[in-house]
């Protein structure tokens, strides 16, 4: 099951080993950047679909985080305030019912990759990677073309760049995104957020490591690492088109939203999991060992049963006001 | 071999091993076994039918030669092959990007022009980010807002320039529209007016006099009289009709105007075969919005301006709605599509329900402005452009929501029959 065309590069036997991307971004920051040489030879290697392997981040990946769940983000207060406002129920606006998944976010996503590559046909220099992931189209641009203005209209996918170093190694860099979000239990990314990543090639399977900076909603980069194998059927079910309808009947412009006093639906993920409400809110110092020492010293959270009281109350005091 | 270069080959192995899965073979392996691998009759006829559909693209691409324009800022558009960029579009549809080549700043001390969609332009690079929309057709030239005083003879050049280039055989400026009457949106009035024709007769350049048709909301020309702004700054004509049409350069352009909005003086101007609406400053996309509270402007009013904004507006349609479509110019800042003015739109109605759950609580203003109720937006929209910072906006909601015995529902809503 291997995909037409030639690869080059980190072609070594791969042991199963898992958590070592964080090493693997510093190398390559170092290392191959440096390199940055483009390479004809390495077009054509991502061609194909490219399915996810989920074999970590299952929960947020898959079923998603629960509302009040910012672990693993070096969050702001900024992004927790914005997050914490959120109500799932939005998706069933109408008018965001066919979003689509940004860039950045929909490459987590559990459906698969298609990449198919766009060449001149006077010169079969690479033109563009056009991905689908779901349903937006995104196109990574190879030919150097300038950014588009800073007045130009942003997008879901962002404008992206990209080109190939140390060989290939795809190097994309993306900007000019629509406001977003990281995890689908609201927390945010910017129109300002800027998203660096590196597609690797290692026969059926494909590394990427993706690093979003957001001057924002994140303190630090967020850096993840996702990986696919390659697969020999076309999903036919790519893309799709979509339609919205209405699905729950509001008043016109009514907007699903948490009020301030809305905050024991943000606890519960806290209370149930038994994690430190601080510590469920994310942070840069959340991210490093030490901070389960820390974690120790913390106050213990309230009883499950006080958190779905209050949630019962706020919902209660919510519904009996006009909307 | 570069030490660096080395330095990556002696990591490498190391790298590999934290790919999280073991595979088989080595790379050299995996080179010859997909050489060798048999190609199956599926295969086989995927690929035929591929290089069919590119043989049959290619003699129409071949067709037309390639071309490069330059823009009236003198920036190349990308657009080298327009063949190019028509098999793109007919094979992956909409693309938002393609044919965007300006890497313009803003702050770079001079104006651009760039091609919204269809027959309308937008020219930047005046103060706080402030935008002019031009349509340009075989009838002439219609200019939305003048920008300032200072800035309206560079700004004359560029629409003359624009028009000579891509007008008919009349380029002069017909129409120009002021969204509001701010005075960075009518300070140019004096000089673009005089810059243009007025047309008088049945029949374009007849018996055309000099000055274009300066036209605006009966209630901004009303405030700009009652402050004393100077009669070469007047508009020429004023509107008091919600809705009013007239077909200009080959499209129906659309006057919307909003019962309350930043004022009780807002214009829209919807090119409706261009699919742009020019917002003026309904939608700032550098700050939170002005509210003229003096003039008669709302929260509450703005906000349903915004959802029936919303709904004057269509989303890309690509695989499922997507990008572009319908595209607005707002007052100041870059371009949005339907997606971003919701961005914008709920932005604006989370900080008012906020402020009403306060309010309604009982909370004072100084109350509320010590919250920091914007915090979480100020890093986007609290940039303080010209004076209008986060406590302004605050104020300004505060200020217009109900209260005491009229108190209103946390949530703004826009109850059914309005």
């Amino acid at each position: 099951m291997y995909a037409p065309g030639s690869f080059g590069g980190f072609g070594r036997r791969i042991n199963m080993a898992k958590n070592c991307s964080g090493a693997l971004v510093i190398l390559l920051s170092a290392g191959v950047t440096a390199l940055a040489s483009q390479s004809v030879s390495a077009q054509s290697i991502m061609n194909g679909v490219w399915n996810s392997v989920f074999t970590e981040d299952i929960g947020d990946r898959g079923g998603g985080p629960e509302p009040g769940d910012y672990t693993g983000v070096p969050t702001t207060a900024a992004s927790r305030s914005v997050a914490q406002t959120g109500d799932a129920q939005d998706v069933t606006l109408p008018e965001w019912q066919c979003r689509p998944h940004l860039s950045h976010y929909g490459i987590r996503g559990p459906g698969p990759i298609a990449i198919r590559e766009e060449l001149d046909p006077q010169t079969l220099a690479q033109v563009a990677l056009r991905t689908h992931m779901i349903f937006p189209q995104r196109d990574i641009w190879m030919d150097d073309r300038p950014e588009p203005p800073e007045w130009a209209a942003h997008t879901w996918s962002g404008f992206s760049k990209g080109r190939w170093i140390a060989g290939d190694v795809l190097r994309v860099h993306t900007t000019k995104y629509k406001r977003g979000w990281i995890k689908r239990n609201g927390l945010p990314t910017s129109d300002e957020a800027v998203f660096d990543e590196y597609f690797m090639r290692y026969g059926d399977l494909m590394t990427h490591i993706g690093i979003l900076t957001d001057p924002e909603y994140l303190s630090e980069p967020l850096v993840r690492s996702t990986t696919f194998e390659w697969v020999t059927n076309w999903p036919r079910n790519l893309p799709f088109a979509c339609r919205p309808l209405i699905e729950v009947p509001r008043s016109r412009a009514d907007l699903p939203m948490l009020l301030p006093n809305q905050t024991a639906v943000i606890q519960s993920y806290a209370v149930k999991n038994n994690v430190p409400m601080e510590a469920a809110l994310g942070s840069a110092e959340t991210l490093l060992p030490e901070y389960q020492d820390k974690m120790a010293t913390l106050p213990p959270n309230p009883p499950v049963a006080t958190i779905e009281k209050l949630e019962r109350e706020q919902n209660a005091e919510n519904a009996r006001r006009p909307r | 071999m570069s030490a660096t270069q080395k330095s990556l080959a002696q990591v490498a192995p190391d790298q590999s091993a934290c790919m999280g899965r073991t595979m088989d073979g080595n790379r050299k392996n995996n080179v010859r076994r997909s050489v060798r691998r048999p190609m199956r009759a599926s295969t086989l006829v995927g690929w035929l039918m591929g290089a069919s559909a590119l043989l049959a693209s290619l003699p129409a691409a071949a067709q037309t030669s390639p071309s490069t324009s330059v823009l009236p800022n003198g920036a190349v558009n990308s657009r080298s092959n327009q063949w190019e960029y028509d098999f793109y579009r007919q094979s992956w549809g909409y693309n938002f990007y393609f044919g965007s080549a300006d890497q313009g700043k803003y702050d770079d001390g001079e104006l651009h022009a760039w091609n919204v969609q269809g027959n309308v332009w937008m020219i930047v690079g005046l103060p706080e980010r402030a935008n002019v929309v031009v349509q340009i057709g075989n009838d002439g030239v219609l200019v939305v807002d003048t920008g300032t005083a200072e800035m309206a003879p560079k700004l004359l050049a560029l629409i003359k320039k624009l028009a000579a280039r891509y007008a008919g055989d009349h380029d002069d400026i017909r129409w120009v529209v002021n969204t509001s009457g701010e005075p960075d949106h009518i300070g140019g009035n004096k000089v673009i007016r005089e810059g243009g024709k007025q047309i008088i007769g049945i029949s374009l350049g007849a018996s055309d006099l000099p000055g274009a048709t300066v036209m605006s909301s009966q209630n901004t020309l009303n405030h700009l009289v009652d402050s004393g702004t100077p009669d070469d700054l007047l508009p020429s004509e004023a509107h008091e009709e919600s809705v009013y049409s007239w077909y200009f350069n080959d499209e129906a352009v659309t006057l919307h105007q909003p019962r309350i909005a930043n004022s009780d003086g807002n214009l829209l101007v919807q090119f409706r075969r261009s699919d742009v609406i020019a917002v003026g400053d309904l939608v700032n996309a550098s700050s939170y919005p002005r509210i003229d509270v003096k003039n008669g402007g709302t929260i509450d009013g703005l906000l349903t301006a915004l959802h029936d904004l919303r709904d004057l507006m269509a989303a890309g349609y690509h695989n499922g709605p997507i990008e572009g479509g319908t595209i607005i110019v707002p007052g100041h800042g870059r371009l949005m599509d339907r997606a971003e003015l919701l961005h914008y739109t709920y932005m604006v109605q989370i900080l008012r329900n906020r402020i009403m759950y306060y309010k309604n609580r009982g909370k004072s203003l100084q109350q509320v402005m010590a919250m920091n109720v914007t915090g979480d937006f100020d890093g986007r929209w609290g940039k303080s452009t010209g004076g209008w910072t986060p406590k302004d906006f605050v104020k300004v909601v505060y200020e217009t929501l109900p209260a005491g015995s009229s108190k209103g529902p946390d949530r703004f809503f826009i109850p059914s029959g309005e």
